[in-house]
């Protein structure tokens, strides 16, 4: 049969293999002959709220339109149990079950998978973190300890920062914010993109001026460049520049001019540099390796008069300037061991490390060095049981060796119910601060013979060797996803325990001529006992609109002074948004926090209530928009904030965006 | 593929002696002069009908590995086409069948968007229509260039519920393919795709042919010209496979059935 076939069938085969030609000229579609980059893989996607091992609070890019927010501390607003506070305009702070002054030291904060948690103080500097609000993707917030995953400080809470991928940003986008309390921002943002690479460049400035009761307008100019170059399918190199400066106002209205706290500057200055090689075979079989580069030198003397009996005043200047680094290099593999059996492990290294005579009292660096393993292993035994186990060994040069476990198990009850339980421990190593601080006070020179070699004062005398702080967590969550109702919705009860909670007082004995006692660090022998429940709900109740409530309860039982009310009993926030015919959009945001007490502030904050409201409209050209939007924050009147100093007035401004 | 063309061909019957594989593009490799002759040619992709067309006399073209807008564009270019009869078995799968496809593997999500060009735009009314029987509707974004690309898909996930992505190189290159899932991804829009690459760079669920699928039905085009039964002209892959990217689906929240479940259930629907 087939000789006779061949007698009739000249055959010809010609053969194409991936040859780019074939894209250019059009006619059939690339990917059929050679592989597309892998876009959707491990490390960019959010776990589904029903498997994972944490409760997870995500903010997506609607919900940051939809808040009217400025500033992305101000976004944390909508998580579940999260308040934000503003020491002062350019110095807000963002706090989850209490235990924080105006630095919240116990949560992790992460943009794009590099940490910004401040060394020296701990906590995050929100306002001149280099990062436009416009530029991010996502945020989500792991509520909880996630040490073995993230190591030490991600003790209550870990946030992600995540910014948009260059690939899916209009051409050009410039953003004007006009308005009251000195509101004016400016960001432009350029983006580009080809077969094999792709970048965005932002720059902006934004000017406020917060509160009228304390000298705070601050002025903040913010850089950023995200470039990607794929290599080829599987790999993929990315480059993160940011950086910010600018200068803020500190200190008080209320004081005589010449004395210490008068209204003075404070220049802000921080730099980051980070970069990463992905090495993807497929969306389970991930390997990343990123190295990173921070600095940040701020610069602020306060200048006064030195006022002593017998003296005529003297002039004299505190400054509080430090100069920091920090280097990180960090790996991570993601492994599909089988169909049921996830696996990641990683390693890391990184070097903090802090100069500053201001807090030091000395010129040499001080530093943490830290050296971390870490492994996670996700398995269903069977559909409808998810396991999630990890372990992170750390070892830092101020505390030594710390071991952090986590075990969570899911059970999905039935379609779109799930149940979680969960229990992990962390821990939270001293800041620097925390560990050297030696603020001592030297006479000048003029004094110097009268002073007997007596410090004029000591304010903070750390006695160091400090411990890290530890927690033991346990939670129970239920998830629900029911598509048909448009609703999701989780609820978390936590019981956490936290012991040798690092603690100050101003009790340590010295000798200088201007006070006897300085302030001094210790692990507090006192145990600190949290326990409540946090709910969250999301809702596309009819076409268009869309509602996020949160609400959450905890109770802090402890015999620790100022814990007790370090978090607000009751929290909530609800955000409304309904898209209207003809591009317009309205959305509102309600905000209730209960009572508190931030740590070591003059007072006790009352509880309040704000809304803020946003009407927006969208005119298109083509394929150009532009939105206008009028954004009024406050709008149920003034509220104080932080402190009984800061009021927050209602203000409003006007929002202008054209992209194309 | 011309591996497994060639395996499919010797399966039905073609022996090897007088198969001439001719490489990559225009060129034709200095062995294949005598089969140039002959009277049938498989050609595969759309440079090698070009090539086909242009430089040999064979009476009976089977064109394969080429969407039917490649197929018109080569035709439609060539002067020589008369008096030669070109079957294809085309990339293109029915667009019933991609409908189909999301109605088994998206039962709740109705308003399916679709990025169409100039070179593809004709099919939308035959798509309404298709999508209409099948309870579901269109809402259709035309990419004239690169540059409005996200403005305009942006504005088509705002009306849709899930994205069909159709065989149009203008439309799906890797010049969007990243921006096209990041964009879809970040909405919790799943992606219905046309390749088993654009499953594995993050769509949800593909519709494709494979290389042996597509050798298959060639194979069986030459045996029936071979045995002089008529044989329609153009055709569209009568065997398909379903790929389901598990990864993407779990973090989208979405359980879907298995590829093989739905391919099995896709063959039982008529496209």
């Amino acid at each position: 049969m087939a000789g006779k076939m061949c007698i009739y069938c000249g055959l010809l085969l010609t053969t194409l293999t991936a040859s780019p030609a074939i894209a250019e000229n059009g006619s059939v579609p690339a990917d059929y002959f050679e592989n597309l980059p892998l876009v959707l893989t491990a490390s960019r996607l959010k776990q589904s709220a029903a498997e994972a091992p944490s409760a997870v609070s995500v903010i997506d890019h609607e919900m940051i339109v939809a808040s009217g927010a400025r500033q992305i501390v101000d976004l944390l607003r909508l998580v579940p149990g999260f308040y934000v506070g503003y020491y002062r305009g350019s110095f807000p702070v963002a706090a989850y079950h209490g235990l924080s002054d105006a630095y919240a030291r116990r949560m992790q904060v992460l943009v794009d998978g590099v940490s910004v948690y401040s060394p020296l103080y701990g906590g995050v500097e929100w306002a001149e973190l280099p990062v436009f609000i416009q530029d991010i993707e996502r945020i989500e917030v792991v509520r909880g300890p996630n040490a073995a995953s993230y190591g030490a400080n991600a003790f209550l809470a870990v946030i992600n920062i995540i910014t948009r991928d260059p690939a899916t940003e209009p051409h050009v986008q410039a953003t004007l914010n006009v308005g009251e309390s000195g509101i004016r921002d400016v960001v432009a943002r350029v983006a580009q993109h080809g077969d094999d690479w792709r970048y965005r460049i932002s720059l902006g400035q934004r000017n406020d001026d917060r509160f009228t009761t304390i000298p705070d307008n601050s002025r903040i100019t913010l850089a950023n460049l995200r470039a990607h170059y794929q290599l080829n399918p599987v790999d993929a190199l990315s480059f993160q520049m940011r950086a910010s400066r600018g200068m803020e106002s500190a200190g008080y209205f209320d004081i005589s001019a010449g004395d210490v706290g008068t209204p003075h500057p404070r220049d802000i200055s921080q730099s980051t540099l980070q970069m990463r090689w992905t090495h993807a075979q497929s969306a389970d079989d991930e390997f990343w390796v990123q190295a990173s580069h921070h600095e940040q030198n701020p610069r602020e003397v306060d200048n006064f008069f030195l006022r002593l009996p017998n003296f005529p005043p003297i002039p004299y200047g505190i400054n509080y300037n430090y100069d920091l680094k920090r280097d990180d290099i960090e790996f991570q593999q993601l492994h599909k061991l089988g169909e049921s059996l996830r696996m990641v492990w990683g390693g890391q290294w990184r070097d903090e490390s802090v100069q500053s005579n201001a807090f030091f009292h000395d010129d040499k660096l001080k530093n943490n060095e830290l050296s971390r393993l870490f492994g996670n292993i996700e398995w269903h035994p069977f559909d409808k049981l998810g396991v999630n186990g990890g372990v992170m060994f750390e070892r830092n040069s101020m505390t030594g060796e710390s071991f952090s476990p986590r075990l969570a198990a899911t059970y999905n009850l039935f379609p779109g119910h799930t149940l979680r339980f969960g229990v992990s421990r962390a821990n939270r190593a001293p800041t620097l601060f925390e560990e050297y601080t030696n603020q001592t006070y030297d006479p000048p020179p003029i004094l110097a013979p009268f002073t007997h070699g007596l410090p004029l004062k000591i304010t903070f005398l750390s006695s160091a060797n400090l411990e890290d702080e530890k927690i033991l967590s346990r939670e129970i969550g239920y998830v629900m996803d029911i598509p048909q109702w448009k609703f999701s919705g989780d609820m978390r009860l936590f019981n956490d325990q936290v012991s040798k909670l690092i603690d100050g007082s101003k009790n340590r004995p010295v000798m200088a001529l201007l006070n006897n006692t300085a302030f001094d660090y210790y692990n507090s022998s006192q145990g600190v006992h949290e326990q409540g429940l946090e709910l969250s709900a999301r809702w596309h109740p009819w076409s268009g609109a869309r509602i996020d409530a949160n609400t959450a309860y905890i109770r802090i039982d402890s015999d620790m002074p100022d814990t007790q009310n370090s978090a607000p009993a009751h929290s909530r926030s609800l955000l409304f948004s309904q898209s209207l015919p003809r591009d317009i959009s309205f959305s509102a945001a309600y905000y209730m926090v209960g009572n508190m007490y931030w740590q070591r502030s003059p007072g006790e904050l009352p509880a309040y209530e704000t809304l803020d409201l946003r009407l927006a409209k969208r005119y298109r050209w083509g394929a150009q928009n532009v939105d206008v939007a009028l954004v009024t924050r406050n709008a149920l009147g003034n509220h104080h904030d932080y402190d009984m100093l800061n009021i927050e007035r209602r203000i409003s401004f006007l929002q202008m965006t054209i992209a194309y | 593929m011309n591996q497994k063309l060639l395996d499919e061909l010797r399966q039905a019957g073609f022996s090897e002696a007088a198969m001439v594989s001719v490489s990559i593009g225009q060129k034709t490799l200095p062995g294949d002069t005598p089969a140039s002759t002959g009277e049938l040619a498989i050609a595969v992709g759309a440079q090698a009908l070009s090539h086909v067309l242009n430089r040999t006399m064979a009476r009976q073209v089977i064109a394969v590995m080429l969407t039917r807008t490649g197929l018109d564009e080569v035709v439609a270019g060539q002067p020589s086409r008369a008096g030669r009869d070109i079957y294809a078995v085309l990339l293109d799968q029915p667009l019933a069948r991609y409908l189909n496809l999301i109605r088994l593997a998206l039962p709740q999500r109705q308003r399916v968007g679709v990025l169409f060009s100039e070179a593809t735009g004709g099919q939308l009314k035959n798509l309404e229509r298709l999508a209409a029987e099948r309870n579901l509707s269109i809402s259709a974004a035309w990419i004239l260039d690169d540059a409005t690309f996200i403005l305009r898909l942006d504005h088509l996930l705002s009306q849709s519920d899930v994205l069909l992505a159709l065989p149009d190189a203008r439309v799906h290159n890797r010049n969007t393919v990243q921006p096209l899932l990041l964009t879809t991804y970040r909405v919790g829009i799943p992606v219905v795709a046309y390749s088993e690459a654009y499953k594995q760079a993050g769509a949800l669920v593909s519709l494709y042919s494979t290389p042996a699928q597509l050798a298959r039905q060639v194979a069986e085009i030459a045996w029936s010209l071979s045995q002089g039964r008529p044989v329609m002209r153009y055709q569209t892959p009568r065997d398909f496979s379903v790929g389901v990217n598990d990864t993407v689906a779990r973090s989208l929240g979405l359980s879907i059935l298995a590829g093989e479940t739905l391919r099995e259930r896709l063959k039982q629907m008529p496209d």
